[in-house]
């Protein structure tokens, strides 16, 4: 099998980054080589046959193989990841949708990368750090049933919550050089804010920053030894763990606490929706420049969970591509819906038989009128006939 | 549907919709049931398919003699045919849409024969599935060539259909292409070329891919060998045509399966529309191979009812749904392969003629309702559509 084929000591590497001070690029290589491209048009031709050889050959479902998975904590596990040869890399920060399948119907989700760039350059594989969240359909069936070998499907990187977004090139790093950075992280919030961390340090050895990092307790703490090794290296760098079980919320004077000096820091702040409020509220009554803040909510997203449901309930209905909405009574249907709200979607029987009018489901809950009950979240495509919006929908595709 | 003519008792509206009913229920269970044996089943086909057309494409390049060139052939004409019948009509019908697999949702899947995918999502999945047997409204009953019910107007051209039959079975991808043009509306003069252009432009464009890959690609590839592999493409494509058209037609066009007006189905319920899709079809029966290279239609009737279960469920579903037929005294009209498909060419038959001449066919009519009271061994109801 493929996957043994890399050897102990490049795992080795990519856990503890090395020394070796090689030039790289926070940004995915834009000039994708002619060879690449002409590999990626070879591999969609046949893809068929090349999934049979080779999954990670895919180009049009790109596949990664699990390398090694590692236990962080008791609910959180670390998946290594060789990607596709055609995947084109990503900024610390980033995250990445994962396929998962699961008795098969293809679930998707994203997660974090909690790498750096230079460690995937070096060792071709990428880290995601996952927890098993309780009722996280996916997330359980990862820990439950992924195995080294096993292949999931793996997308192009995205998101703006990095050290240096795509609109600033590298040299932000070197501009800003002297602010401090505040990362301040809650659970596995911590999981972009360490590639992050990460990539720092190998660009720039010397930078100042400090990591407020919140969890309930010593056993929760992710990435605990590697942060402590890093603060270690690197006497610049100030790990703060805070054990909420023991000290509470996070207060003040925390944060008064985390900043040195008096140079405006630049603050990263990732966790659940009210920890971000919290840390929000404090930095506003310390009149710190909140508009600064980058910031990126993780936890479950809306596919993960299942808000409880009123029949009959009324909302807005947003289509997204024409920029129409129009409101809801929670009782008709998505198609006839759009068509009031002046759209022509393609249909045919009206009634649930002939997929015609089958379309990209946004966010928000939807009721099957056929049967009364709701539409499995997780279902990527509905026919729009037979699907009543249930409070607030949005509609990517139309 | 108040009207439908029918030998059986009509059921009242409130055991149609009882009916209904137990098939929704039955859908249902299907669908929670649904998961990774299904995926992995049409996965499977998939791979076969893929296997057996690079097997076949193989031989047909490099045979040396008759036999390895027909053994080329038979394989790539046993991959076109589990691609059209067993995995693209049975993608596109959206039977794997939960599965959220970009290969495998219906809307993005293109299959290999001249139809193009969208002309045949609406002319199929849409005006078939929902207008069943409607003559005038459901293209497929006779695809506007073969007069298959007194409904449609007798012709002089109808007393050679078939001919006609031969031809359309012999081209069947391109009759289906060439569905949605609607060419007798338009020689009535109620579709007007010019609003047909966007889809011949459409057909234009998927025909000439078609052709281009069997007829010019491949051969080319062969250099000298080319007209060689033209043929052997051809021979393939044309067991193809014949074998879809034939599976096709025992599957609405068999001697029971009844034809209905557009005003009998104005404000059809649920279950009047189970109705209606159980009397229009028939089964066949059949081993497992060869309900995979039917695309299981041979499960025509389960299919009616149930266009979006993936098909291979059919067989699992068939006894339940016949058990209910019996319980709400309905017909379910199965028999052999064979069966069926005499009573297809027999219908092709009788209705290549006038209706007058069916008063000369009365006294075989008699003969056969007498027939009809005698116990039936193959276990088919028989009821005859009242003229």
């Amino acid at each position: 099998m493929h996957f043994n084929s890399i050897p102990n000591a490049l795992r080795g590497a990519f856990l503890t980054p090395g020394e070796s001070s090689q030039t790289f690029s926070f940004l995915p290589n834009p000039t994708f080589g002619l060879f690449r491209q002409l590999r990626a048009q070879l591999c969609t031709v046949f893809e068929g046959m090349v999934a049979d050889v080779e999954p990670r050959w895919r180009a049009r479902q790109m596949q990664a193989r699990v390398v090694a998975i590692e236990t962080e904590t008791a609910s959180v596990r670390s998946f290594l990841l060789q990607p596709s040869v055609h995947w084109q890399g990503f900024i610390s920060g980033q995250s990445v949708p994962l396929t998962f399948e699961l008795n098969g119907v293809q679930q998707r989700r994203y997660y974090s990368l909690s790498c750096s760039p230079s460690s995937y350059k070096r060792t071709g594989l990428i880290r995601l750090t996952v927890k098993a969240v309780e009722s996280g359909l996916v997330s359980q069936a990862m820990h439950a049933s992924l195995k080294v070998g096993d292949v999931v499907g793996l997308g192009a990187a995205q998101g703006e919550f990095t050290l240096c977004s795509s609109h600033e090139p590298s040299g932000h790093l070197t501009s800003q050089h002297g602010a401090p950075r505040l990362f301040i992280a809650a659970g596995s919030g911590i999981t972009p804010i360490m590639a992050m961390i990460e990539a720092l340090y190998e660009q720039q050895p010397d930078a100042d920053a400090a990591l407020l990092y919140c969890v309930r307790n010593a056993n929760e703490l992710i990435f605990g030894d590697r942060l402590k090794m890093l603060a270690e290296e690197h006497t610049r760098f100030r790990f703060m763990p805070h054990y909420s079980d023991a000290k509470g919320r996070v207060t003040e004077a925390d944060l008064i606490q985390m900043k040195q000096g008096t140079l405006r820091p630049l603050v990263y702040l990732c966790g659940p929706g009210g920890f971000r409020q919290t840390v929000l509220d404090h930095l506003q009554r310390l009149e710190w420049d909140i508009d600064a803040v980058r910031q990126e909510s993780f936890g479950m997203r809306a596919a993960d969970t299942c808000a409880p449901r009123h029949p009959g309930c009324e909302g807005e209905v947003r289509f997204e591509r024409s920029g129409l909405s129009i409101r809801s009574n929670g009782s008709e249907s998505l198609l006839s819906l759009a068509e009031r709200a002046g759209l022509h979607p393609k249909y045919g029987c009206r009634s649930g038989i002939c997929h015609e009018c089958s379309c990209e489901r946004g966010s928000g809950e939807l009721l099957d009128l056929r049967t009364g009950k709701p539409i499995d979240p997780s279902q990527q495509r509905v026919q729009a006939c037979i699907a009543a919006p249930q409070g607030d929908v949005a509609m990517p595709a139309w | 549907m108040n009207n439908i003519k029918t030998s059986h008792p009509r059921p009242s509206d409130a055991k149609l919709e009882e009916f209904g009913q137990k098939l929704d229920a039955l859908r249902q269970t299907v669908l929670d049931d649904l998961g990774q044996r299904d995926v992995d089943h049409i996965r499977h086909m998939m791979r076969l398919c893929r296997y057996t057309e690079i097997g076949g494409r193989g031989l047909i390049h490099f045979s040396l003699n008759p036999l390895t060139f027909s053994v080329g052939v038979g394989l790539l004409s046993f991959s076109k045919i589990l691609e059209n019948m067993e995995i693209g009509h049975n993608i596109m019908h959206g039977q794997y849409d939960w599965t959220n697999d970009p290969d495998l949702v219906s809307s993005n899947y293109e299959w290999d024969t001249a139809c193009e995918g969208d002309s045949w999502r609406l002319t199929h999945n849409f005006e078939h599935h929902t207008y069943t047997n409607i003559i005038g409204l459901d293209r497929d009953y006779g695809y506007g060539i073969v007069r298959l019910s007194d409904d449609i107007p007798w012709r002089p051209r109808h007393l050679v259909q078939f001919v006609h039959y031969g031809f359309l079975s012999a081209f069947f991808q391109w009759g289906v292409a060439l569905n949605e043009l609607e060419f007798d509306r338009i020689q009535s003069g109620d579709v007007r070329l010019r609003d047909k252009i966007p889809f011949l432009k459409r057909f234009v464009r998927k025909g000439a891919r078609q052709i281009a890959k069997d007829y010019v690609f491949y051969p080319l590839l062969a250099g000298p060998m080319a007209p060689k592999v033209a043929i052997g493409n051809a021979m393939a494509n044309l067991t193809r045509n014949l074998w879809a058209s034939t599976i096709i037609f025992c599957g609405h066009f068999t001697e029971h399966a009844e034809t209905f007006q557009p005003e009998e189905c104005e404000n059809e319920t649920r279950g009047q529309w189970y109705y209606r899709q159980l009397l229009g079809s028939s089964n066949f029966t059949g081993g497992k191979w060869l309900h995979r290279m039917s695309g299981h239609l041979s499960f025509q009737i389960e299919h009616h009812l149930f266009p979006d279960i993936p098909a291979e469920r059919y067989e699992e579903l068939a006894p339940k749904v016949r058990a209910l037929c019996e319980q709400y005294g309905l017909p379910y009209n199965t028999g052999t392969f064979g069966q069926q498909y005499r009573t297809v060419l027999a219908r092709i038959a009788r209705y290549s003629l006038p209706p007058k001449n069916r008063l000369l066919a009365g006294i075989g009519k008699r003969l056969r309702s007498a027939r009809a009271h005698a116990p039936v061994a193959s276990g088919q109801r028989q009821f005859e559509a009242a003229a």
